[in-house]
C-alpha cells in the first residue's frame, strides 16, 4: 500500500512538473502580436536582417527561423544554468507598411513557476536596442 | 517582509546568469550577389540532454531529474539554418550560412562581419544587382 501511494505521488508530481514547463512550441505557436513590441522606420527585409543580428549578439542558442505571409520568426532558447531552467522565446518581424516594420519579442520561462531567470522585458530591451544599432550599420 | 526577502534573493540569483549582448562587430562594405542554391542544414548546437541531467542531479530531486531528462524536448540541442551559394555581381562565388530566408535567383546584399563567423544578408530588388554590375 505504501509503495502504491509513493508511486502515485511520484507520477503526480512528475505530471505537475511537466505541466509547468514551457517549450519552444509554447511561444512559437502563440499569436504573433503577443509579447513586447516596437516599431522601426525601416523596410521589412532590412529589419529581418537587423533582428537576426540582434539575437545572434545575445548569449542565447538560436534554434531556427522561418517565414510565413504574416511574419518572419526567429526561435531561441537561453540555456539552463545553476540558477535558472532557462527560457524560450521568439522574435516576430511583421510588415506594417513599406517603410515601417514592427518587432514582437515573446518569451517564457521553461519552468513556469520559477522566480529567477531573464524576464521578457529584459529580452525585449536587449533585442530592440541591438536592432536599432544593427539598422544604423545595415541600411545603405 | 518574507516576500521582500524572496524578491531580493530572486533578483540576486537572476543576476548570476544575466542576458548579455556582445559588442557590435565591424561591418564590411556591401557586396551584391544572386542566390544560386539553397540548402537546409540541421546542426547540433546548444545544450545537451546530458548537461540538463547534470544540473538536475545537483537539484537532488528525482522528479526534477526525470523531468529534465525525459520531459524536456531535445530540440534545445539542435539548430536549423540555411546554406546559400552566392554568385557575386563583382565576380566570384561564395558559400555562406545564415538564418535569413531568401529564394534562389534572388538579388541580395551581403555584409561581412569582422571577428565573427557570420554575415548579414538583406534581400534586394533585382535592379540593385543590375546597378552594382553596371560599369562605372
Amino acid at each position: 500500500m505504501r509503495e502504491f501511494v509513493l508511486s502515485v505521488a511520484l507520477v503526480s508530481s512528475l505530471a505537475l512538473a511537466c505541466a509547468g514547463c514551457a517549450t519552444t512550441d509554447t511561444v512559437r505557436n502563440a499569436p504573433v502580436e503577443e509579447g513586447q513590441s516596437q516599431e522601426f522606420s525601416a523596410p521589412y527585409d532590412v529589419v529581418k536582417a537587423a533582428a537576426l543580428e540582434a539575437v545572434q549578439r545575445l548569449n542565447v542558442d538560436i534554434q531556427g527561423s522561418d517565414e510565413t505571409g504574416e511574419r518572419f520568426q526567429i526561435r531561441f532558447s537561453k540555456p539552463i544554468s545553476a540558477f535558472s531552467w532557462g527560457e524560450v522565446g521568439v522574435v516576430n518581424v511583421v510588415r506594417v507598411d513599406p517603410g515601417m516594420t514592427r518587432v514582437h519579442v515573446n518569451t517564457s520561462k521553461r519552468d513556469l513557476v520559477q522566480v529567477t531567470g531573464t524576464t521578457e522585458r529584459t529580452f525585449a530591451e536587449h533585442v530592440f536596442s541591438n536592432i536599432a544599432e544593427a539598422l544604423k550599420e545595415i541600411q545603405p | 517582509m518574507t516576500r521582500l526577502l524572496l524578491a531580493v534573493a530572486a533578483a540576486g540569483l537572476g543576476a548570476c546568469a544575466p542576458l548579455e549582448s556582445a559588442p557590435p562587430p565591424e561591418v564590411g562594405p556591401p557586396e551584391y550577389a544572386h542566390v544560386t542554391a539553397v540548402r537546409e542544414l540541421d546542426i547540433l548546437t546548444g545544450e545537451t540532454r546530458a548537461e540538463r541531467a547534470a544540473w538536475a542531479v545537483l537539484s537532488v530531486d528525482p522528479v526534477v531529474l526525470a523531468a529534465a531528462v525525459l520531459g524536456v524536448e531535445d530540440s534545445f540541442g539542435r539548430s536549423q539554418l540555411f546554406e546559400y551559394d552566392l554568385a557575386l555581381v563583382g565576380g566570384g562565388a561564395v558559400t555562406i550560412r545564415s538564418r535569413y530566408i531568401v529564394e534562389p535567383a534572388q538579388c541580395v546584399m551581403m555584409r561581412r562581419l569582422e571577428g565573427v563567423d557570420r554575415v548579414i544578408v538583406v534581400a534586394q530588388e533585382g535592379s540593385r544587382c543590375a546597378l552594382a554590375d553596371a560599369p562605372p
